[in-house]
């Protein structure tokens, strides 16, 4: 993700916005990007208007486009209430709505957001998938998760990564039609639980199907 | 908007965000009462600045008399000596202050140059060196009019305090940046830890 975003440069391969090397030029993507990194940082001695500004300026937006904006994102995420307040102040669900917020300042065409949900209760999931879910409908939104319900939920395109590789990159519906024959479920009721050792149980679901697996 | 207004209200908003963020925290109430501590004493006397006449064969201490003059020019030499010698410290931190709450991560994806942020940092030092002497400025005014001689005049006492203290205030925090981005030059494709906001 920080790659993708330019934030690091890569010791091998590239990435490409557009036909263009944003290796070799980070401003192309630079201009139309918008960014929640994983651990999303800001000064939490300022208000959370003030950091939309910053933030703002950082992204070359003018003083009136920025307010508008500034106004309208505070109003989509909730925020209107407690704009003047310093972030050291909120809960971690209103600082991930913080991090929203920037993200989209420039009305981004390319939205990054790295583990978006980590730290928040499932309720505030829920919310924060559904912003990103009608946010998405006129842009890229590049979402890095490791909760699939947050996949499930939002994703129309899934990339399958496993130390750094591509294992596939597909549709929610294919990926799941390729797992076809290969996941099991196997029920045991709470007395056959405390009555049967784990081993028992165990092989017991192996012998349901030949390519059955069991993960510790 | 053209390029260069926007790297200017880029400038603008780095060195706000970095002072606001300097300047709340309760660290800078501790560091001003010292530097207001400081000037009273060099001022009431306590810690003593005189000068010394070996002409004659003889030494002698001539101390001034606490006028406007001798407690502007005399908190102004403290202003600078503190800059000169504790500025690093007092101004260090600011680009750290970014890697340890990941706001670079964030800077570092925008199309803001290093040397923009560099500025702003800049800006932001130079605006707490003057609240620095600024409060020991005003000091000094309290002080010559409970201690010192003649009619006190702020403009005189404030106008030697910046005069003296200032420039080595802006030089200070120019190299106090440059102690902590001296590898921005030479930027390797995997960038040493905390140097996520040197591009080019």
């Amino acid at each position: 993700m920080q790659i993708v975003t330019t934030v690091l440069k890569p010791t091998t391969g590239t990435v490409y916005w557009n036909g263009t090397d944003v290796v070799e030029t980070p401003s192309a993507v630079r201009d139309e990007l918008g960014y929640l990194p994983q651990s999303f940082g800001v000064y939490p001695d300022l208000t959370a208007t003030e950091f939309l500004e910053y933030v703002a300026a950082l992204r070359g937006l003018d003083r009136e486009t920025a307010d508008a904006r500034i106004d309208e994102l505070l109003a989509l995420t909730n925020l209107e209430h407690v704009r003047d307040e310093k972030i050291q102040t909120f809960s971690g669900g209103m600082r991930q709505r913080v991090g929203i917020a920037q993200a989209l300042v420039n009305d981004p065409s390319l939205l990054i957001v790295d583990e978006p949900t980590v730290g928040l209760d499932p309720e505030k999931r829920v919310r924060f998938r559904n912003v990103l879910s009608s946010i998405a409908s006129d842009r890229i939104v590049l979402l890095s998760t490791h909760i699939v319900p947050d996949i499930e939920a939002t994703a129309n395109s899934v990339a399958l990564l496993e130390d750094g590789e591509l294992v596939t990159h597909t549709g929610p519906e294919s990926l799941v039609e390729a797992t076809a024959g290969s996941v099991y479920e196997y029920l045991v009721s709470r007395a056959d639980l405390e009555r049967r050792s784990e081993t028992s149980i165990r092989s017991r679901v192996r012998s349901s199907g030949p390519t059955a697996s069991v993960s510790e | 908007m053209d390029t260069e207004r926007v790297r200017v209200r880029r400038v603008f908003h780095v060195a706000r965000a970095d002072f606001y963020q300097r300047l709340r925290s309760r660290q800078v109430l501790v560091v001003l009462a010292v530097i207001a501590s400081l000037g009273y004493l060099v001022n009431v006397g306590t810690v003593e600045l005189f000068y010394l006449d070996s002409s004659n064969g003889e030494t002698v201490q001539y101390t001034g008399e606490p006028t406007l003059a001798y407690i502007g020019l005399t908190a102004g030499m403290t202003g600078a000596s503190v800059l000169l010698v504790l500025g690093y410290y007092l101004l260090a931190g600011s680009l750290e202050r970014d890697r340890t709450h990941d706001v670079d991560r964030l800077a570092a994806s925008t199309g803001v140059a290093t040397r923009t942020v560099l500025v702003g940092k800049w800006v932001s030092h130079v605006g707490y060196v003057a609240v620095v002497l600024g409060t020991l400025g005003v000091a000094a005014v309290i002080n010559h009019h409970v201690h010192g001689t003649g009619t006190t005049d702020p403009v005189w006492i404030l106008g030697a305090v910046f005069l003296l203290g200032l420039p080595v205030g802006c030089l200070v925090a120019g190299v106090t940046l440059l102690f902590h981005t001296d590898y921005c030059n030479d930027l390797p494709a995997q960038p040493p830890p905390g140097s996520r906001l040197c591009r080019k």
